[in-house]
């Protein structure tokens, strides 16, 4: 992801926010995530408006942390985010043919 | 092994035993399926009266008795339990365990020692729900408990085949009932207290079906906000029975 770059929260992501923990969970894939506190402020802002190097440099004065290291950082959450499908763009799954074959829980 | 097909769903059973088994392969043939299922069940019937008729899943006896009837209604509840839950339910991992009108989810690990825990729970008046997963609505925050599916008597020749017992085994009627209590399976070995965001981001990792309702897990957040959860080892039955009185 490039510093121009606008990411945005996927539509199916649901964010739930409470006790101070913040949970997204993916409808399509209906997977959970749980964020940590760094990844909640960076979750918030990704609104498809504010471009990755603005945000980096705003989180940097924020936390007054060396934009380097603050780059690494977001680069590598947003790289986990768009892989759990977190983010708008993100391909869609392949649609389902055909039945579903049960699968069997995990073994004890 | 037999390839059935249910409600979208492919599922593989090996038939075996004594008794009845060619009347439940014949009333099974509506099911089958083209397609090479994974072998998920396996029925064990038996025409000896001291013999359990037994339901396994994955290795695990899910259902264990000697009345004909509770059987073929589990056995038909496993096979069309496994396709989409009606709208504004979660279908998720668990045990439903019903005392009175008051449910209790206990965890899916239940089932590996299930025979075990069910006679000492069931004389503590707690029975155990025959359904594979756990149907729960959560904006009302009750457990819905299916009916059998309407081609449950295509298995009566089959019960109709199999010993009679001395009385039969109470079973959880469907309906709705009020969920006081939702308990998980202990992480590790500290029984730490465990927070709302555990137990919300349990229950819906264990969904069976993804959630398309966008206020869903606000309302599973919700839901759990009133209803006491946490996790447990399962020790004994008494223990246990314990724990969901309280």
């Amino acid at each position: 992801m490039t510093p121009e770059d606008r990411p945005a929260r996927a539509l199916e992501a649901v964010t739930l926010e409470f006790d101070g923990a913040t949970l997204v969970y993916q409808q399509r894939t209906g997977e959970v995530h749980r964020l940590d506190s760094v990844g909640s402020v960076v979750w918030r802002v990704l609104d498809g408006e504010t471009p990755v190097g603005e945000l980096v440099q705003d989180l940097a004065e924020a936390f007054t942390v060396d934009p380097a290291v603050v780059r690494a950082d977001v680069t590598e959450l947003l790289a986990k985010l768009e892989q759990a499908r977190l983010l708008a763009g993100a391909p869609d799954a392949a649609p389902r043919r055909g039945p579903v074959l049960l699968t069997n829980p995990p073994s004890p | 092994m037999l390839s059935l097909e249910v409600d979208g769903v492919v599922i593989g059973m090996a038939v075996r035993g004594s008794g009845p088994v060619r009347d439940l392969i014949k009333a099974l043939e509506p099911f089958r399926s083209g397609h090479t299922a994974d072998h998920n069940y396996t029925v064990s019937l038996s025409d000896d009266r001291k013999v359990f008729q037994r339901l396994q899943w994955s290795g695990c006896t899910v259902v264990r008795t000697r009345d004909p009837d509770r059987f073929t209604r589990a056995l038909a509840l496993h096979l069309a339990g496994h396709g989409e839950p009606a709208t504004g339910l979660i279908r998720t991992d668990g045990v439903v365990a019903l005392q009175g009108d008051r449910a209790t989810v206990l965890p899916a690990s239940l089932r590996q020692s299930l025979p075990s825990f069910e006679r000492g729970l069931r004389s503590a008046g707690i029975v155990l729900s025959d359904a594979p997963w756990v149907d729960v609505d959560p904006h009302t925050g009750e457990v819905a408990v299916a009916a059998p599916p309407p081609w449950t008597d295509r298995f009566a020749a089959v019960a109709a085949g199999l010993p009679v017992p001395p009385r039969p085994d109470p079973v959880v009627e469907p309906g709705r009932y009020p969920l006081t209590g939702w308990y998980f399976d202990l992480v590790g070995f500290e029984e730490e207290p465990m927070t709302l965001t555990d137990a919300v981001a349990t229950v819906l990792s264990g969904l069976h079906w993804p959630l398309s309702d966008r206020d869903g897990p606000v309302a599973v957040t919700e839901m759990l906000r009133r209803t006491t959860f946490g996790s447990l080892a399962l020790r004994t039955p008494r223990e246990l029975a314990d724990q969901i009185r309280t």
